[in-house]
């Protein structure tokens, strides 16, 4: 082993945690859905792309979500978990 | 279905400007199997088997597609230790969709970009035609080769546009792009360490997992370095002067670049295990037996040092259950990890993710070891040729896709591989959902006197621990008969 060998692997060490750190943060806002652009413009794409796969409009259309207020509460966060109703203030 | 389609019938669709044969059927079906499990083991040179049209939209896209996969069910089983008493673990398209557009893609794009600007190809042009000194006639193969390269690393997929990988110069030039290319391996499943810490909101737990993987990561590098810079035996007895000094490298350099000498080839050896990307800059096949046992080993660890994106966390937790699980045991208390009971029923499940591909990597190397048609397909004999045939169902069943090169891809062999691609993807991939499920449905308790704390060094301990028992003693006595013998012989 060389020293110039160990400088490289730990200046590797080093920038790869310096890089995996601020990433890693910003991966949790977007799956979280807080990170600014997540809800903007690109947010399109994503409705378009799992709209047809979301459980909320089942349940809007058997009107549980109007008529028991226990089942809409259910039902309001289950709803805004999923991703039709990212971005909007309230529940469908 | 797509891909292997395209596969087949390459030769009659457009951007094959080398006029590119159809690809062979067990190969085509291994490919598929291959990339859309995010393995890449290529049983085949890309550079004069698949057209553009191929690369690009076939294999690519799987690249993206594959890593986005493993990135939504980690979000999903993150979601499983966060969430208390429900069964919401997300929604798979909108977290696809996510990883694809606000990670993968803007990423990638950057480092492709650097990597033209290094000198990689990005070109729909065919083969370049140059004269050679003694006035012959030379084939250069070029194509879209940066964008492939990018995703290829940042992706954890590993498949090379052309057959030597990144030891060639169109794929990896010079020192700068070896370093970013070695970053880029690590770059996702190291923040999804951190990631995992914001998201349960308790970044000391994270700390704890990415000082088990830190560990098992630099023991490897530590045994692989010396190991290659120390030569063979063989190699010492010959006479051959192995010294390092200032006008070379010294020790083993068979199948290195002088470009990057020992240290940087053991270190992406190291990474690219550790990760189930299987990128190469060098040949493990050439490495010394015991420098080569740990490209072996990190992948037999089941891809859990850090492992591939997505599926290298999702892998750790079944580690970390059985850690909780036998700390329980030795301090009298039900088991618990972030505030939830650890029950029979996540023991079950934690113990199929974490023992099912190790089982399944020796069953299938065993039968291709003892059948005549699995034998054809080993280059070398004897303890080299076991290890070969080791390393190739280890790496395809762990979905690492780096390979001991020479082990051929004979239909017997490629459809064997396929099985292992398969079922070594999706049965830990179903069995992670599953424990994020039971998690998600849980209440979370207090911490209270009693609970082992897993936000400490003795925690990261016990983990290491673990692993080291639990995929170390399968490993071992088949480490006996292939790299151990061959290097005490």
């Amino acid at each position: 082993m060389t020293a110039n060998g160990i400088a490289q692997i730990v200046l590797y060490a080093v920038i790869l945690t310096a890089l995996a750190y601020p990433l890693g943060l910003y991966m949790a806002r977007v799956y979280e859905g807080t990170f600014g652009f997540v809800n903007g413009r690109l947010a399109k794409g994503e409705r378009a792309s799992c709209g047809w796969s979301d459980p909320a409009p089942i349940t809007s259309r058997t009107g549980r979500a109007t008529q028991d207020p226990s089942s809409y509460s259910a039902s309001f966060s289950r709803c805004c978990s999923t991703c039709s109703c990212a971005g909007r203030r309230t529940c469908p | 279905m797509l891909l292997y389609l395209l596969l087949r019938w390459q030769a009659h669709l457009p951007l094959n400007p080398d006029h590119l044969p159809d690809v062979t059927a067990p190969i085509a079906l291994n490919t598929t199997a291959s990339f859309v499990t995010n393995t890449n083991w290529q049983y085949y040179g890309g550079e004069f088997t698949m057209s553009y049209l191929s690369q690009m939209a076939g294999l690519a896209v799987q690249n993206f597609v594959s890593a986005a996969v493993g990135m939504a069910v980690l979000a999903a089983v993150i979601r499983g230790f966060a969430r208390r008493t429900t069964s919401d673990l997300g929604n798979f398209w909108r977290d696809l969709y996510r990883s694809l557009v606000y990670i993968l893609l803007p990423l990638s794009v950057v480092l492709a970009l650097i990597l033209v600007w290094q000198g990689v190809p990005q070109t729909l042009d065919g083969h370049a035609t140059a004269t050679t000194l003694e006035g012959a006639k030379q084939s250069i193969a070029r194509g879209p080769v940066a964008s492939q390269i990018a995703i290829k690393q940042l992706g954890t997929n590993g498949g090379g546009f052309y057959n030597s990988n990144s030891a060639v110069p169109f794929e990896n030039p010079n020192g700068f792009t070896n370093l970013l290319e070695v970053i880029a391996i690590l770059l996702i499943p190291m923040a999804q360490v951190f990631m995992f810490g914001r998201m349960i909101g308790r970044m000391r737990q994270a700390w704890v997992v990415w000082s088990a993987m830190f560990v098992l990561m630099a023991v490897g590098f530590a045994i692989a370095y010396p190991t290659e810079q120390h030569g063979s035996q063989v190699l010492r007895d010959s006479g051959v002067n192995i010294a390092s000094s200032s006008q070379q490298s010294g020790g083993n350099m068979q199948d290195k670049e002088i470009r990057f000498g020992i240290a940087d080839t053991a270190l992406w050896a190291t990474v690219t295990t550790d990760a189930s990307n299987g990128s190469v800059n060098g040949g493990h096949d050439a490495f010394t037996p015991i420098g080569g046992s740990v490209p072996l080993v990190n992948i037999f660890f089941g891809e859990v040092i850090w492992g591939g994106v997505g599926s290298g966390l999702y892998g750790m937790f079944f580690y970390i259950l059985i850690a909780v699980f036998v700390a329980g045991l030795m301090v009298g208390r039900t088991p618990e990890y972030l505030g939830k009971k650890i029950e029979a029923r996540e023991i079950k499940l934690a113990a199929v993710g974490a023992l099912f591909v190790p089982s399944m990597a020796l069953i299938l190397a065993g039968i291709s070891v003892v059948t005549h048609a699995g034998l054809a397909s080993m280059y070398n004999t004897g303890a080299h040729g076991f290890t070969e045939a080791l390393y190739a169902y280890t790496s395809q069943s762990n979905n690492n896709g780096s390979a001991f090169a020479g082990y051929g891809g004979l239909p017997f062999a490629a459809n064997l591989g396929s099985v292992a691609l398969y079922l070594g993807r999706f049965v830990p991939l179903v069995t992670a959902l599953a424990v994020g499920g039971a998690l998600a449905g849980k209440k979370t308790h207090p911490e209270s006197a009693g609970t082992f704390k897993t936000d400490g060094p003795t925690f990261a301990v016990l983990l290491v621990a673990i692993i080291v028992l639990t995929a170390g003693l399968m490993v071992f006595p088949a480490l006996t008969l292939g790299p151990i013998v061959e290097g005490l012989s």
